[in-house]
């Protein structure tokens, strides 16, 4: 549904974002991660049509946003890291305001704008002053928005940003919800808790070039194979003590650490490494319960892939 | 449930996936809406629309749709208005500015009627018209000084607020945005002279006003409050934040005023303030006018601020506009249009000339001296009209060659491949496609076709006048050397700005290079011309031959004495003139006291040796080269050079292949394929990732943002 292609944003020598590429399937949501000043925003501006890349190209759903990007706002809800809303008018007129801004036709406007207060649970704000309104419901009021006239993509920058844990834990389910309906959601964030429930599909980005992209497993996999330094999690049934002395004692093991009856071993070997560590308990009389390959989380992933340099 | 099935109906067409049914389904826990809103809105999809029956401001609302539907519907002014009507600010200000205005004129009703005393009251129409002027003043300084305000902070609010963003990714054009933005401000303003309909009326009762007097001056406030507002409008587009909207509104303004109420003030004094102050030279002035310059009188400025209104509108849609969208297209047709009307209104002018229509016609069997005269001075005014129309087609050029030219080299990719898609005879198209290179196109092309036009219209009316003693260069010699002159200069300017714009690559900078140059050229040489003397002829370091002021001076008048030597560059100086003339004027050997040489003072004007002399003198005067012709050549080079520089020649003025965006940017260092998991190396340094800050009023696309 998106697809970013060598993607290049120079600002008079400063390039701001080099070379992207990555894909987004229909359905995805693809969780764009990067430390501050990484280029997420522009990469998200430019698919917004906001800005024009200066080299590359990017299509969402086949439409190009260099030489269509009218078609493409149509297609695209879009929600960036800071907005305000208008003062001075209700929920349902700040919505309004919008649906007539996309053409959606008078006679549609109403139930379309119920549809998707309904949607954001903002039923019960419908009368209420936009600016009176919580920083959560904002957020949902935005949301709305950007909802409003039903695009198919919809491009969320740091959408949860200042967001209570209830807020965040509502705004995620929202967009499970949404992710259901069949919308491909492209959600940039650095809070990476945030999106590793609901991504299936990561781009990794720093200093504007893209590090690693494609689903978490694939990117904790490939991480895991070229690491020289392995992990697994032996459970034993008792002496544990007992099993760290055998481990550590084994020429390829690095580290253990125990854990009660759980051993986290570090090892550098290969896939037959594991089962001679398994033997040589099982001849030391250790009962072992269970193994099980380490893989890494989000954020190992993320502090691996990163350098955390910032110009 | 049903219901909400039914509101999923009504779901947009290009809604496509349907996603918002499902989002309804999806939804069957939360809490049902209103039912005033499902139930009405369901029944909105088949049965009438809200509008017929009444849901929505019923059959008015019907009616006034059909020729004021795009009002009605049009989002942004609704917005605005909601808001401003429940703003305090706004129920504040506009009660003050009522109040302030009643009180006023309640001031002045009384100071007058309370004058003389109660035996000696004032005529009660001397008292309407003052309070109705007291009024119009009032009212004036409110829309000029007051609205503007309001005005100037309707888009710098978007992006102070941070809905920017939001607004422009809308299906909205920017034109939609700055009409609605408009539209919104011009209300305001227009509440407040409804409001102080009643007021004026006050006035009305005392007489001395008649109705027309009242709808022409609220039109002309109208007039005045559209063109303010644009131009707050303007500011606002074209700054980053509210404090510097303000500042430019209020300190542009001024100038802003000049050129817009100098045609519309002398309109509105002519054919208003006159009449009422009872001026009556104005009065007879225009009674001088035939019907048709009077219709001129009016078309001509109302034309003007037409398209001063509309090019403000469309400098603030350009600001709007991301850098890839399409700037220029719209100002060179209006360029065109505007070019094309004051050429229309300038033939106009010079064909229905009040002091030169019907001379001709009225010509006696035998020409009678005073009749000659009068062809005379017809003629001198006509040959002023004409001389005032090459210098407005100067202006508007020059201004062209320098805003087109210094537009930005590098094309957005889109309008790039779409001029690239131009072929055949379609290709003449691209002198309205953006880019310096096409914007010397468009002005290379404009000059060839206006300048010659003109000269040809002059050559046919101004003729070949030969009025020596006018003062003015023989009328078909100054048209040739003016035509000329102008076609090199306006050639000039556009290939300087064309030469400029790569290496500057910024479009304001590049004009302001343009411009600087031009004013200093313009200057310099009248400063010396000021102070240096008149009877020699100019040296090179004068630089007359660079001024465009003293070019036309040059080109339009003659020298009457023999020492207005000053714009020539060759020839004799004034005192060897004057030794000539002086020894044309020695008597014969004989005559007079012997062995003493007579003062030519001696001599009568009427002496025929004395004519003589004279007659040498003047010939001697107007000797040598002129200045124009110098800066005619000086020009033409300079344009020339800067071509061959530019390497833009006769075959590139049909058009060249467009230039592309900016060369893609170096591909980074080798750095690991995706998921590999390594970081990148020192080697990409070059992509910092906290971007420079942008100003804040640079265009969206400028600006880095830290993502």
């Amino acid at each position: 549904m998106i697809h970013v292609q060598h993607l290049t944003k120079d600002y008079e020598g400063f390039i701001a974002v080099r070379d992207v590429t990555f894909d987004v399937s229909e359905g995805d949501i693809f969780g764009f991660i990067g430390p501050n000043g990484a280029g997420k925003t522009t990469t998200i501006r430019m698919l917004a049509t906001l800005i024009e890349p200066t080299d590359g190209a990017a299509t969402i759903g086949g439409l190009s946003v260099i030489d269509d990007p009218d078609a493409v706002r149509r297609t695209i809800g879009y929600m960036p890291d800071y907005y305000g809303v208008y003062d001075g008018i209700t929920v349902e007129e700040y919505l309004d305001f919008f649906a007539a801004a996309y053409d959606i036709p008078r006679r549609q406007r109403r139930p379309t704008i119920g549809d998707v207060m309904d949607l954001c649970d903002l039923g019960n704000l419908r009368h209420k002053l936009v600016e009176g309104l919580s920083k959560g419901m904002k957020q949902r009021l935005c949301l709305a928005k950007t909802l409003v006239h039903d695009p198919k993509v919809l491009i969320l920058d740091e959408p949860a940003a200042g967001l209570d844990p209830r807020a965040r834990i509502e705004l995620r389910a929202l967009l499970k919800e949404l992710s259901s309906m069949g919308k491909t959601i492209l959600i940039s964030s650095h809070i990476l808790t945030e999106l590793s429930d609901i991504c299936n599909t990561v781009g990794i980005i720093e200093r504007g070039e893209i590090l690693a992209t494609g689903l978490v497993t694939e990117i904790s996999n490939k991480l895991s194979e070229r690491s020289e330094t392995r992990g697994v999690k032996i459970v034993v049934l008792a002496n544990a003590a007992e099993a760290e002395a055998i481990l550590t004692g084994e020429g390829e093991v690095v580290a253990v650490h125990r854990e009660g009856r759980e051993l986290h071993v570090a090892y550098q070997g290969d896939d037959k490494t594991v089962p001679r560590l398994v033997r040589r308990l099982v001849m030391g009389e250790i009962d072992v319960c269970g193994v099980t390959e380490e893989r890494e989380d989000l954020e190992t992933i993320f502090m691996k892939v990163t350098t955390g340099q910032v110009a | 449930m049903s219901e909400r099935d039914d509101t999923t109906a009504a779901t947009p067409p290009g809604s496509g996936d349907g996603a918002t049914t499902s989002a309804a389904t999806a939804t069957a826990e939360t809490p049902a809406p209103p039912a005033e809103s499902t139930t009405a809105d369901g029944g909105a999809v088949t049965a009438p629309a809200p509008s017929a029956i009444g849901g929505e401001g019923g059959q008015l609302r019907t009616l006034l749709s059909v020729p004021f539907g795009w009002i009605l519907d049009d989002p942004i002014l609704l917005k605005e208005l909601r808001a401003a009507f429940r703003r305090r600010r706004f129920l504040v200000a506009m009660t003050s500015l009522l109040s302030l205005t009643a009180l006023v004129l309640l001031i002045a009703i009384f100071m007058w009627t309370e004058q003389g005393g109660s035996n000696n009251r004032p005529d009660p129409t001397k008292i309407g018209r003052t309070v109705f002027f007291a009024f119009s003043v009032i009212q004036a300084i409110v829309t000029f000084l007051v609205f503007p305000a309001f005005s100037c902070m309707s888009i710098t609010e978007e992006r102070s607020n941070k809905s920017f963003d939001l607004l422009i990714t809308t299906c909205l054009p920017a034109h939609r945005i700055v009409r609605g933005k408009f539209l919104a401000s011009f209300v305001y303003c227009f509440t407040f002279m409804a409001a102080t309909l009643p007021l004026v009326s006050l006035a009305f009762l005392f007489g001395g006003v008649t109705p027309s007097d009242i709808a022409l001056t609220y039109l002309a406030q109208g007039v005045s409050a559209a063109l303010v507002t644009a131009f707050a409008i303007f500011a606002s587009s074209a700054c980053g934040t509210t404090a510097r909207a303000i500042v430019l509104t209020y300190l542009g303004m001024w100038p802003f005023y000049l050129v817009i109420f100098g045609p519309l003030g002398a309109m509105i004094h002519y054919l208003v303030i006159a009449p009422l102050a009872g001026d009556q030279a104005s009065v007879e002035l225009l009674d001088s006018y035939s019907t048709a310059n009077k219709t001129l009188l009016v078309v001509g400025p109302v034309g003007f601020l037409v398209f001063v209104f509309v090019l403000l509108f469309c400098l603030a849609v350009n600001r709007l506009k991301p850098l890839s969208g399409n700037k220029s297209t719209a100002l060179r047709i209006l360029f065109v249009l505007f070019v094309i009307f004051g050429l229309a209104m300038g033939v106009a002018f010079a064909e229905l000339n009040h002091e030169t229509v019907g001379i001709e016609e009225l010509a006696p069997t035998k020409p009678t001296h005073e009749w000659l005269e009068k062809i005379k001075a017809a003629e001198r005014s006509r040959s002023d009209l004409i001389r005032s129309l090459f210098r407005i087609v100067a202006l508007v050029l020059v201004a062209g060659a320098i805003v087109f030219t210094g537009e930005e080299g590098e094309l957005p990719r889109r309008i790039a491949e779409r001029l690239g898609r131009l072929r055949g005879p379609w290709r003449v198209l691209s002198i309205f496609y953006p880019g310096d290179r096409n914007g010397l196109r468009f002005i290379t092309w404009i000059t060839l076709l206006v300048v010659p036009a003109v000269t040809l219209y002059s050559l046919y009316r101004i003729g070949l006048i030969d009025d020596a003693a006018s003062g003015w260069r023989p009328g078909g010699e100054a048209v040739a050397w003016s035509c000329l002159w102008l076609i090199a200069f306006v050639l000039f300017v556009a290939q300087l700005g064309h030469f400029l714009s790569p290496v500057i690559r910024h479009g304001v900078y590049t004009r302001l290079w343009i411009v600087f140059p031009l004013v200093a050229a313009t200057i310099y040489p009248v400063f010396w011309f000021m102070i240096g003397s008149h009877d020699v002829p100019s040296r090179i370091y004068h630089a007359y031959y660079l001024s465009p002021a003293l070019v036309d001076y040059s080109a339009w008048s003659e020298p009457q004495s023999w020492n207005q030597r000053s714009l020539y560059m060759t020839g004799p100086t004034g005192e060897e003139i004057r030794i000539e003339r002086d020894r044309l004027l020695v008597p014969e050997e004989g005559v007079g006291a012997p062995g003493r040489r007579p003062s030519p003072t001696y001599r009568y004007q009427d002496d025929p040796r004395t004519r003589t002399a004279e007659a040498r003198a003047l010939q001697l005067a107007r000797s040598g080269v002129p200045v124009h012709a110098v800066s005619t050549l000086v020009y033409a080079l300079l344009a020339i050079a800067l071509a061959l520089w530019n390497g833009v020649i006769v075959a590139r003025l049909w058009g060249a292949p467009p230039k592309t965006g900016r060369p893609r940017a170096p591909p980074a260092k080798e750095k690991p394929s995706s998921a590999e998991g390594a970081a990148p190396d020192g080697a990409s340094d070059a992509a910092t990732e906290a971007a420079p800050d942008a100003p804040a009023d640079a265009p969206a696309d400028t600006k880095p943002d830290a993502g």
